[in-house]
């Protein structure tokens, strides 16, 4: 009989009992599971026939670019101070949405963080992983100490807010231009709008972004110091190529592309969505390819949805915090 | 040519042009990220945030292009 080591049974027993799980069985597909798929095709179908055959007229008025003016106001009337506009259009309120939602997880956040003994709901487990994510992944590019302290707070509300904007952005609300049923309508048309695919919006949450960097630089540096940690650890003729580079960086790349970055992602997210789902009016054509072409639009509008509400609106959420709490960082950090 | 038929050739060129750099540079990352986790699968975590990251700042530059093109469209 042979001797076998220790470890060797253990490993033998392991496989062993590894083996002994019965395999599982086939799951059967349900009812549901099987149906799935026929009843999405059937349901984007019947909307490709409805916009196929709706009122030409109609079809040939639509242009998703409409979607993204802001010069009707939603609530109240158009109201102007001094020359600057100041009517409440959908921008607006879905700012204010925005800022209430952060608002309310910031109390949410901080009600819940006094009561410690309390069950843990299931809004609970998630709010607190939200915060533990923006402290732990966002702040954490932040050096440790002073700096972390004083800007943990703004990276984080910077994340959710912008969270909140795209995520509200796919949320239809009534507050399109026209009414449903004609002028007449007391409510507004659904549409789904990001104010994040607004410039203006993006260029000022990025221009908050610039200035503070600007200050920590300034303060731990000094401004002729900080002037210097431009030149990139170069010394010498090399500063004649590097430093200009480092200008435009620091001055306009940097913030520019904050902003970009934002507001071309929500803005060409939400085109494709809005075109897709009424490709037959943008394509045309006769009815048989309009049937067509609508009923493959509207599954693309659908991927592109879940794909932009998953992914994209959170990402960019994300990487604005992190880049914002890393340009702070490399800002005030020690150059040697 | 046509200043109109211009512009939308200038839209279609920026934008599809500048869909290729990303392109290559999105598929490394993300292949890159898959190598080292097949390595490491430990680090699993960590190199997928920094794939996000990764891939959020390559996929920036698209727009970058889409943006001058709605520019050169526009304007």
């Amino acid at each position: 009989m042979t001797t076998v080591s220790p470890t060797a049974t253990a490993v033998a027993d392991s496989k062993l009992a590894q083996q002994d799980v019965p395999p599982a069985a086939p799951r059967k597909p349900s009812l549901l599971g099987r149906l799935f798929f026929p009843v999405v095709f059937a349901a984007l179908a019947v909307w490709g026939v409805f916009i196929a055959l709706g009122d030409p007229v109609v079809k040939e008025k639509f242009d998703p670019t409409e979607e993204f003016d802001l010069s009707h106001a939603v609530i109240g009337g158009h109201w102007e101070v001094a020359g600057i506009d100041l009517s409440i259009n959908k921008g607006v309120v879905y700012l204010a949405l925005a800022l209430l939602g952060s608002a309310l997880f910031a109390l949410y956040v901080y009600r819940t963080a006094s009561k410690r003994n309390k069950v843990e709901t299931k809004t609970q487990s998630g709010v607190e992983a939200a915060y533990e994510f923006a402290y732990d992944q966002i702040a954490g590019s932040l050096p440790n100490g002073k700096l972390f302290n004083r800007y943990m707070p703004f990276v984080a509300s910077v994340f959710i807010f912008i969270w909140f904007l795209n995520m509200i952005s796919f949320v239809p609300l009534p507050l399109g231009h026209e009414f449903i049923g004609g002028d007449g309508g007391f409510l507004r048309a659904f549409g789904v709008y990001a104010v994040s695919s607004n410039i203006f919006c993006t260029i000022t949450l990025a221009i908050l972004t610039f200035g503070i960097y600007h200050y920590e630089g300034v303060k731990a540096h000094g401004l002729l110091g900080y002037l210097k940690t431009w030149s990139a650890g170069q010394k010498g003729p090399v500063l004649i190529l590097v430093y200009p580079v480092e200008i435009l960086t620091n001055l306009v790349l940097k913030p520019v592309s904050l902003a970009v970055r934002l507001f071309a992602n929500m803005l060409s997210g939400h085109v494709l969505i809005l075109l897709m789902m009424a490709l037959a009016g943008v394509i045309g054509g006769s009815l048989a390819v309009s049937i067509f072409a609508q009923t493959m639009g509207t599954g693309i509008a659908l991927v592109f949805y879940l794909f932009e509400m998953g992914l994209v609106a959170s990402l960019q959420a994300f990487i604005f915090a992190v880049l914002s709490a890393i340009y702070i960082s490399s800002a005030a950090e020690e150059h040697h | 040519m046509d200043v109109d038929a211009a512009k939308a050739l200038a839209l279609g060129l920026a934008a599809g042009l500048g869909a290729i750099g990303p392109g290559i540079g999105v598929g490394y990352l993300v292949g890159k990220t898959i190598e080292g986790t097949a390595r490491q699968p430990e680090l699993g975590g960590q190199l997928r945030g920094l794939m996000f990251l990764g891939l959020a700042l390559t996929e920036a530059i698209t727009f970058y292009a889409l943006v001058f093109g709605l520019l050169a469209f526009f304007l």
